[in-house]
């Protein structure tokens, strides 16, 4: 298990049949495993998740996150927001990384979500995909497969071993209740950024 | 008390989005002089090239890491007292350890801001006017 699974009390669901475990990403997280029984599970409105995959090691994970406050204005490129998601992106890369070949070339990128679920609100979904797709084209990167957009919520599925993905689209019910609770963890999210916790000095 | 825009800074990260960030901060913190690299092994080479008063570093990189990064400059007579700053993730207080006992001057916690920035700058090289 991942040092960022350990942090959390997880939802690890095993089914006694196959000894599959679910592991749900919560927003916020970011969860990389090498088990080939472990699914990533989780539920997206306007939020993006990113399913990276390492080819050569089989070691596979998956982000969770949202810039709830993002408006497109250049001065946002690197406001609180944007911040929150490259480090949100560069975890999970390096996580993989680390925990993989070493190699970027080895990476295997399928990026999901961003609905656009209340269609009277700002496009905020539409803002998150835009800020995704220009992260890893900054970075270097090239997106494999994508679920982006669209004005309905998802699961989405991904076993990081194999790098299959299952994306279930949500009524439109659901799919506002998700949105909802989104933009209540990331306005505490965003807002508060991370106090060092570490006195050393 | 040292002047922001006389202090040149060397920010090395390989991911060109967390350069540009940490850019953005330094700007906004009044630095003027600051020179990119993407690697350890880039910055090794800005070093020689430029002159810098502070660096601030990524730990994980593709070639040379931040951790080796620091040691090198720590064992060359002419960088072993250049200030040092690791930039570091949420759940790496081994790193932080690990870079204490290599001897980097601070570290910071990303995803950070130029309020924290401008605290763990100040406290490696002075109060900034």
């Amino acid at each position: 298990m991942s040092a960022f699974a350990a942090r959390q009390s997880k939802t690890i669901t095993t089914s006694p049949v196959e000894r599959e475990k679910v592991v749900t990403v919560h927003q916020g997280e970011c969860e990389v495993f090498s088990d080939q029984r472990v699914t990533l599970s989780t539920v997206l409105g306007s939020c993006i998740s990113a399913c990276i995959r390492d080819t050569e090691a089989g070691v596979g994970g998956m982000n969770h996150f949202l810039l709830a406050e993002q408006s497109g204005a250049a001065k946002d490129r690197f406001g609180a927001s944007a911040r929150y998601g490259a480090f949100a992106m560069e975890q999970l890369i390096n996580s993989v990384l680390s925990q993989g070949s070493g190699r970027k070339e080895n990476l295997v990128i399928k990026v999901f979500g961003g609905g656009n679920i209340n269609t009277s609100l700002n496009d905020i979904g539409a803002a998150n995909v835009e800020f995704v797709r220009r992260f890893l084209r900054g970075e270097g990167y090239k997106i494999s497969s994508e679920d982006l957009g669209g004005n309905f919520a998802r699961r989405v599925m991904f076993k990081p071993v194999s790098g299959r993905v299952f994306v279930k689209r949500l009524d439109s019910d659901a799919g506002k209740n998700v949105v909802r609770e989104e933009m209540l963890v990331a306005r505490k999210k965003v807002v508060a950024p991370p106090v060092d916790d570490i006195e050393l000095f | 008390m040292p002047k922001a825009s006389s202090i040149s800074v060397l920010v090395v990260d390989d991911q060109q989005s967390m350069r540009g960030i940490c850019k953005f901060i330094l700007n906004q913190l009044g630095f003027q002089k600051i020179t990119e690299a993407k690697s350890g092994r880039d910055a090794l080479g800005k070093l020689q090239e430029t002159h810098i008063d502070l660096v601030i570093s990524d730990w994980n990189m593709d070639d040379i890491d931040g951790l080796t990064l620091l040691k090198v400059l720590r064992k060359h007579p002419k960088t072993k007292s250049m200030p040092f700053i690791m930039a570091t993730g949420r759940s790496d207080k081994e790193q932080v350890k690990e870079a204490i006992v290599a001897g980097v001057n601070n570290y910071i916690i990303k995803p950070f801001d130029a309020g924290s920035m401008k605290k763990k700058i100040e406290a490696v090289i002075g109060v900034l006017v």
